[in-house]
């Protein structure tokens, strides 16, 4: 770089870039600190942990079966805060451990809000038959949802949310392990993926942070 | 069939009683099965490992009459994923202590005798690699918003 700027033959296309580069630079400053004075205005994006903003993920059509054989699409999620979390009722650890977090702070949450449904997603449908995820949804409480089908139907939803999920089921048949998204994903009432909370899961983050992400959703109206 | 259930309860105690050598350094504490929603027969049990002597002390295995079968296992979180690790045995350093919690090590019983619901109890077994055993009782509690993890250091508790 210094050799070629030594030299004057290509000194002055040389100025020349680093002017406009130099002006560009300063523009996208400019339009860095406005957009900065806006957040601040309605709450910083930046300050709000697992916020998806300015890009918010749409979520499209998917076809699962509720609880009660019911068919939960996208039509379900319209109109609705929602949680979404992936699981399987025979793991005894990370999925009770989220789906009792997540009911303490639906209770927190459900005097104020109650446009807030909760949803738990089986990745291991054939097990979990539309009898035992309500059995299962309902055992941390009655308001919950849990939605499965088959893995076409479960797959509709979790490649679309990046939700990756593994069978360990080779050898051992019956009492398999399944390795699974430990997030809880938030969507907005027009069914956007608007936030995302990571394990380890706390009641009371989980709310706090549900209302930071309302707040600013709801600001950009 | 409740019979049936005491009978091996007592014969749990009486041939652990009789037959195995007493682990005395290490001391078992608040060991709790998680109540498991209806029709899960996997469930995961906690408690507290604390060896007061200045030997390492190896668990290698966990019996009970009421559950077929019994594993120690890890909870992870690699990027994003909840993964759980079987373990083979698992290391209780010289007067320190482990503690199996929700998120973390956990001990994995499969299958029950009979469905268990929060008060229920059931004998555990923790074998330990010189043929050493501890047997204590675990009761069965339903979760609450504290089980969210507690994996902390015991390295520095005193
Ligand atoms: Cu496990």
């Amino acid at each position: 770089m210094l050799r070629i700027l030594s030299n004057s033959k290509f000194l002055i296309p040389a100025m020349a870039i680093l002017a406009i580069f130099a002006a560009g630079s300063g523009f996208y400053i400019s339009l860095k600190q406005s957009q900065n004075q806006q957040n601040s205005a309605l709450g910083s994006s930046q300050s709000i942990e697992g916020l998806f903003w300015p890009n918010p993920k749409q979520i499209h059509e998917f076809n699962t079966l509720d609880q009660t054989g019911n068919s939960f699409g996208l039509e379900q999620m319209q109109g609705k805060w929602s949680f979404v979390f992936f699981g399987y009722t025979h793991c005894p650890d990370v999925c009770p451990i989220t789906m009792s977090v997540m009911n303490e702070s639906y209770k927190q949450l459900n005097i104020k809000h109650s446009d807030l449904q909760i949803i738990f997603v089986s990745v291991d449908p054939e097990r979990d038959t539309t009898e035992k995820l309500a059995q299962y949804v309902t055992y941390f409480n009655d308001d919950f949802i849990g939605l499965g089908g088959n893995t076409e139907m479960v797959d509709s939803l979790t490649k679309q949310i990046g939700a990756a999920y593994f069978l360990n089921n080779e050898e051992q048949k019956e009492n398999y392990l399944v390795d699974h998204s430990a997030s809880i994903f938030i969507f907005d009432p027009k069914a956007r993926m608007v936030g995302k909370l990571s394990a380890p899961h706390d009641s009371a983050k989980i709310t706090a942070q549900f209302i930071k992400i309302k707040d600013f959703i709801n600001a950009q109206y | 069939m409740h019979n049936i259930k005491l009978f091996l309860i007592l014969f749990f105690f009486v041939s652990n009683s009789l037959f195995a050598d007493e682990n005395k350094s290490i001391h078992i504490s608040n060991a709790w099965i998680s109540e498991a929603p209806p029709n899960v027969y996997i469930l995961a049990a906690y408690a507290e490992l604390k060896n007061t002597s200045t030997e390492t002390q190896t668990l290698v295995s966990i019996t009970s009459p009421l559950f077929s079968m019994i594993e120690i296992h890890l909870s992870k979180i690699i990027d994003e994923t909840a993964k759980m690790e079987k373990q083979k045995s698992l290391i209780i350093p010289a007067n320190d202590s482990v503690e199996f919690a929700p998120g973390a090590y956990h001990l994995m019983l499969f299958s029950p005798e009979t469905p268990m619901k929060a008060g229920d109890t059931a004998p555990m077994t923790f074998i330990f690699a010189d043929g050493s055993s501890k047997t204590i009782e675990a009761v069965v509690k339903k979760r609450n918003n504290h089980s969210h993890d507690h994996n902390h250091d015991h390295k520095n508790n005193h």
